[in-house]
């Protein structure tokens, strides 16, 4: 079962793209008519990161004849890890440019359509109806729910793939022939549940199974050969190294998929927190405004040691955040003397989360909640120094 | 050609007693409430719950049970799990692969050695 229909008119291939995908062209299920289906498709590819860079290599080197790129992001170092469409030589460049370059390298042939922006609700339906298949690689659950409700109005398959940790989860959302993500996760898990892969941290090496992964789907919906993953969700634990398949359900009430296309509205998902914040909010500006009156105030950082060594504000105490809720838990002298209940207290981490979650405890320990401050948006928002 | 010599009475009682016991222990075993034991697979986000055990083997009867009993290992979560008696809405449980909404929910019945998968959404990418 497949949802794309040839083209009626398939692109003849030239004597160099014979040379080149001679390896397909032998395989019985493939052959030259597969190669010629990749070559008149067409992949919108949302996210350039770590699942990203693999789909775009191997959907540029197998042949698709046009993929377009969003992303608004420059390449960065800690990107490196696992982003290997980027490299040292592009540091500080777009990620379209960077992966352009590679992927041309890959196969001249290719029709490269670049989009520096970030994917939202004004240019969902326009990027979206311009490609026959579109991959999920995107990092956060607003944008997935953007892409998949998009996807469901324009009737185009979903190529999704999701990483955190040592765990992949892999799909094919159509909801024409099976489920949406909807109906799989109706809502995103409320912001302390939902760790991204920056404070969660990510195998590097994940990333390029799923995405290679990702890859393959698109390539069969293309060149219209094998069984696509509609109603199945392949799960990878890269720790006992274990591919599991799960069959899921469509939902007949799908706020999105039970729909007509007409009437289906495409909203912003919203993450929201759903313990009830404590204490007040500062910002970086801020912070580096009494940082800079020598404000009498206690900076606690309480991110993990690895997160330490790539930049702490100065001044501030490394106090991670299981350190600190085991000395709470114990009641540990040692470490909390050296909190004082007096002073302004500012809690750091590197989105704001877990400094929430770290405030909330010491608010129920006794300390003065109007003296607890969270540093906004964390880290990822700090543009002040920092010491390693 | 050997004979087979005929068991005495004395023999005779004793396998008497011997079958009469076993019947007996199988029904007290089937029927005194002694289950069968499901494999729940923990994902590695939940892990830090279980002291990085990867499966938990667990003596329940139904799904709802088999979660009531995972999440004895941490208010916390329980609370990623459930939002009351309801499974949250960005977790989806399976039976041997297969969603338990296509099958009884939470009542589903587990038998000896079922595996209980527990899917939590992930957005990395």
């Amino acid at each position: 079962m497949n949802a794309l229909s040839p083209p009626a008119q398939l692109p003849e291939l030239s004597s160099g793209e014979l040379r080149r995908f001679g390896r397909h062209l032998i395989l019985p299920e493939f052959a030259l008519e597969g190669q010629r289906r990749l070559k008149a498709g067409s992949v919108l590819l949302i996210g350039l990161g770590g699942l990203g860079s693999p789909t775009s290599l191997y959907l540029a080197a197998a042949g698709v004849g046009r993929i377009g790129l969003v992303d608004a992001d420059v390449v960065e170092e800690t990107n490196l890890q696992r982003q290997i469409a980027h490299g040292y030589a592009t540091l500080g460049t777009p990620k379209i440019d960077s992966a352009e370059k590679r992927m041309l390298d890959l196969n001249p042939d290719l029709v490269i359509e670049k989009h520096p922006v970030r994917f939202t609700i004004e240019n969902a339906v326009e990027l979206i109806s311009q490609y026959d298949v579109i991959i999920d690689g995107t990092d956060n659950f607003p944008t997935r729910y953007l892409v998949n409700d998009t996807c469901v109005k324009l009737g185009k398959p979903n190529v999704f793939g999701g990483v955190l940790r040592f765990d992949g989860q892999l799909s094919v959302f159509d909801a024409r022939n099976g489920p949406c993500y909807r109906c799989m996760f109706p809502e995103p898990p409320p912001v302390e549940l939902a760790p991204n892969c920056a404070e969660a941290g990510v195998l590097g090496v994940l990333p390029g199974v799923i995405g290679s992964l990702q890859a393959t789907e698109a390539i069969k919906l293309l060149a219209g050969i094998g069984e696509p993953m509609y109603g199945r969700m392949l799960l990878y634990d890269g720790l006992d190294m274990r591919f599991s398949t799960m069959h899921i359900a469509k939902d007949e009430n799908c706020p999105i998929c039970s729909k007509a296309s007409a009437d289906i509205e495409l909203t912003e998902v919203a993450m929201v927190c759903s313990a009830p914040k404590m204490g007040r909010n500062i910002t970086g500006p801020e912070l580096e405004q009494r940082i800079a009156t020598g404000d009498d105030m206690v900076m606690i950082d309480v991110r993990n040691p690895p997160e330490w060594a790539t930049g702490m504000i100065a001044g501030a105490m490394p106090l991670s955040k299981p350190d600190f809720e085991r000395a709470l838990d114990s009641d540990d002298g040692t470490v909390l003397d050296a909190i004082p209940k007096d002073r302004d207290l500012i809690l750091i981490c590197q989105s704001g989360m877990r400094s929430q979650a770290v405030i909330r405890r010491l608010a129920a320990w006794g300390y003065d909640a109007n003296r607890l401050y969270n540093l906004d948006e964390g880290m990822n928002a700090w543009a002040g120094e920092v010491v390693a | 050609m050997e004979r087979t010599t005929p068991p005495d009475s004395c023999q005779q009682l004793f396998l008497i007693i011997a079958a009469v016991g076993v019947s007996i222990l199988s029904f007290l075993i089937t029927n005194s409430g002694v289950k069968d034991m499901a494999v729940i697979m923990v994902p590695s986000s939940l892990r830090r719950y279980t002291g990085q055990q990867s499966k938990i083997s667990l003596p329940v009867a139904t799904i709802e049970e088999a979660l009531d009993r995972f999440s004895e290992f941490s208010s916390e979560l329980r609370n990623h799990l459930f939002s009351g008696k309801a499974l949250r809405n960005f977790v989806v449980v399976c039976k041997n692969g297969k969603d338990i909404r296509l099958l009884d929910g939470l009542a589903t019945p587990v038998d000896n050695d079922d595996e209980v998968q527990i899917i939590a959404s992930v957005a990395g990418g």
